[in-house]
């Protein structure tokens, strides 16, 4: 099952820093508390290498290679599997945690590698003039806090005034990102909002949602991930708390959050940046990866919302390194061709439909000065039994988010000392 | 730990042209404060509820740091992160931030280990230490040969929490460059710390060196050996680990109370002797 894999972990060892390959490295969390949600990401990123591998013989020519590396969600392993990593010439960076994004940002720009961290991590980060090698198209955090006003502005008529929403949030990095965008809205909009953090790793909410069963707020929106997802949903069945007006942001939407639940959480509602549903490019993972034998988990995850989510990103990277190749005219690219392509990389409805995933996400073009993409997300519901797609991409409010992000990211260069990068060039 | 950390970031922040000895000194000099304010429960109390009363310290530090934004300088995630900043005055050489060379944190934070070992070597075989070790022992008979308890007693806690609050200092500005409250110095991390103590051996200085390295080493020598050697894949691997560390840990308490310091000392001793002891 993990042959594939382990050949080419073994090349890539082997091999090391000889650059027979484009080395896309996977800090994945298959253990801890958040490999609920790590597992289908991590199957999801290296099936669609692997997919690549098999039926094109890899992007322009050349093998990718997909070297795995256990982080368990843990800032300082997460380190440790940079550190250890990126000398096998690693194009491009996705930690899939808050937490080590953070650690890496000054890493990763020191060493030039580029770092994807998709609808995650820093949100400034968007901000590409301080920051050089971080992206986070097509969607980050403040974004999907405005995407979820934006949505129950329209549910209200327009208006918030005299409402309360409590955000139940994952007391790290992660889930205090959202906080100054929500407490600039309820100025804006006039609501209230109580905040209600749940420490890692989320089993205790107890307190949290007795808190909740007293205040009664109108809506509760959550920013949570692992197992913490799994507990909100159940203490809110337990409380019999309107599930419809329950909202999770996108790494509080997939189908292991709510099946130990089941028909009881229908109702719950959660963005997402992906479209579910049947894709073209599922068949061909299975037929061409999964019953080959070639999976890098045991293929159960196929088509479930992380795993989407895991290959969009793998997606996204494949682009990147196509267009890298363009650029430059050769097939072995390295990191710096390849974050120049993440600069101007374009992404369109005719591109998603050519790699068998029409309308995955948002259309959306990266610069120099903006690397976070349109920030468009949908929302979705679970029935009871699987999620269904409510709406179209919706746009946040950028007159809200622009100054935020410009303000945060000019405190980090200050305290950085960071020229801006897009000026000269 | 924590505490160190922060106050080395409040420093960092707060004074850009101070160098990274006297932040990391002072840091310590914070931490033996805090520590000593801990530690004055410790005339009242003492063995296992003295243990508990600590480990209130424990979450007592990471709720503060996690809950008053003016430690992280009110950014927006709780994290802090460290900017740049030279080895000593008039030298040019970054220890911190994503640019230092590896030799210089390597060096930098080999002073600091070298001259600690040396002052602990020291404290230890002088009257200080020696007070510590009779408190230790039996602390009613130590009151009666002279030892004052209240100085004894908030000394080591001081001087301990001196070198934790270094230790917690140089992990955050040197090796991790950013921490989250808890998730860095999080009741995991006090584990940690006292897993290489006991398998190190308690009571010895060589003891605690031992068991950092043997903590530290176990996570990559098995990495390598099963994922790479053997071909498992990471998540299998990292199950194995606990499962060896955890055995480990029963079989020093239970065999070894002394750990891999009185081994060390053993095996000396016995191949002095070979091939004809006694």
């Amino acid at each position: 099952m993990k042959k594939l894999l382990t050949l080419t972990l073994g090349a890539a060892v082997a091999a090391g820093p000889a650059m027979a390959e484009l080395v896309f490295p996977s800090l994945s969390y298959r253990t801890g508390a958040y490999a609920a949600g790590g597992i289908p990401f991590a199957d999801g990123y290296a099936d669609y290498f692997t997919l690549l591998n098999v039926r094109d013989g890899g992007i322009g020519g050349v093998m990718t290679a997909v070297p795995e590396c256990e982080t368990a969600y843990d800032t300082e392993r997460g380190v440790e599997c940079y550190e250890s990593t990126r000398g096998s010439g690693a194009l491009v960076y996705q930690p899939l945690s808050t937490g080590i994004t953070y650690q890496l940002i000054p890493r990763t720009t020191a060493d030039g590698i580029p770092m994807h961290t998709m609808g995650y991590g820093r949100t400034s980060a968007a901000n590409g003039d301080v920051f050089s090698h971080t992206f986070n198209y097509p969607a980050n955090y403040w974004d999907a806090a405005s995407v979820i006003i934006n949505i129950l502005l329209e549910e209200n008529g327009g208006s918030l005034e005299g409402k309360t929403i409590a955000l139940l949030y994952h007391n790290s990095a992660y889930g205090r990102e959202p906080i100054r965008t929500l407490q600039t809205l309820a100025e804006q909009y006039g609501f209230t909002l109580s905040e209600l953090p749940v420490d890692h790793p989320g089993q205790e909410q107890g307190n949290q949602w007795l808190q909740i069963r007293r205040e009664q707020p109108d809506y509760v929106v959550m920013w949570g991930w692992g197992v913490m997802n799994q507990v909100a949903v159940q203490e809110a069945v337990n409380i019999r708390y309107p599930m419809e007006n329950f909202i999770g942001n996108w790494w509080a939407g997939a189908e292991h959050d709510v099946t130990s639940v089941g028909a009881d959480a229908a109702g719950y509602r959660s963005l997402n940046m992906n479209r579910l549903g049947d894709m073209p490019v599922f068949d061909e993972i299975q037929t061409l990866v999964i019953d080959a034998g070639l999976a890098a988990g045991d293929g159960t995850n196929l088509g479930s919302v992380l795993y989407t989510r895991g290959m969009y990103a793998a997606f996204l990277a494949a682009e990147a390194a196509e267009l890298a190749q363009e650029m430059n005219g050769v097939a072995q690219i390295d990191a710096a061709m390849m974050r120049d392509a993440m600069e101007s990389l374009v992404i369109t409805n005719e591109t998603m439909e050519a790699a068998g995933m029409p309308g995955i996400g948002p259309e959306f073009t990266v610069t120099c000065e903006d690397h976070g993409g349109t920030g468009m997300a949908i929302m979705q519901q679970w029935d009871g039994e699987q999620w269904v797609t409510l709406t179209d991409f919706i746009a946040p409010d950028d007159a809200v988010i622009q100054p935020l992000v410009l303000e945060d990211s000019a405190q980090y260069a200050a305290e950085a000392s960071i020229e801006p990068q897009c000026g000269e060039s | 730990m924590a505490v160190g950390a922060f106050t080395s970031y409040k420093l960092m922040t707060a004074f850009p042209g101070l160098d990274m000895i006297s932040i990391t000194l002072l840091s310590g000099f914070m931490t033996a404060m805090v520590g000593v304010a801990f530690g004055l429960p410790s005339l009242r109390i003492k063995g296992f509820y003295l243990a508990v009363a600590t480990l209130a310290a424990q979450f007592f530090l990471v709720w503060l740091f996690n809950k008053v934004p003016w430690f992280y300088n009110n950014s927006a995630s709780g994290q802090i992160s460290a900017p740049e900043r030279d080895f000593f005055y008039f030298t040019n050489i970054a220890v911190t931030g994503p640019n230092a060379e590896s030799w210089a944190k390597y060096l930098f934070c080999f002073i600091f280990v070298f001259v600690l070992a040396w002052v602990a070597r020291n404290l230890t075989r002088g009257s200080v230490g020696r007070q510590w070790m009779a408190i230790r022992d039996m602390d009613i008979a130590a009151e009666i040969i002279g030892v004052n308890p209240l100085k004894a007693k908030l000394t080591a806690f001081a001087v301990s929490s001196f070198y934790v609050g270094i230790s917690g200092a140089l992990l955050f500005t040197v090796y991790l460059g950013a921490v989250e409250v808890g998730a860095s110095y999080g009741i995991q991390k006090s584990f940690l710390v006292l897993f290489m103590i006991i398998i190190g051996g308690l009571g010895s200085i060589f003891g605690s060196f031992a068991g950092a390295a043997f903590m530290v080493l176990l996570p990559v020598v098995l990495k390598v050996l099963l994922v790479d050697g053997l071909g498992l894949d990471t998540a299998l691997s990292t199950h194995f680990q606990f499962v060896i560390v955890g055995g480990l840990i029963m079989f020093f308490l239970i065999v070894e109370p002394h750990g891999l310091a009185r081994l060390w000392a053993l095996m000396k001793e016995k191949l002095r002797l070979w091939p004809f002891p006694h």
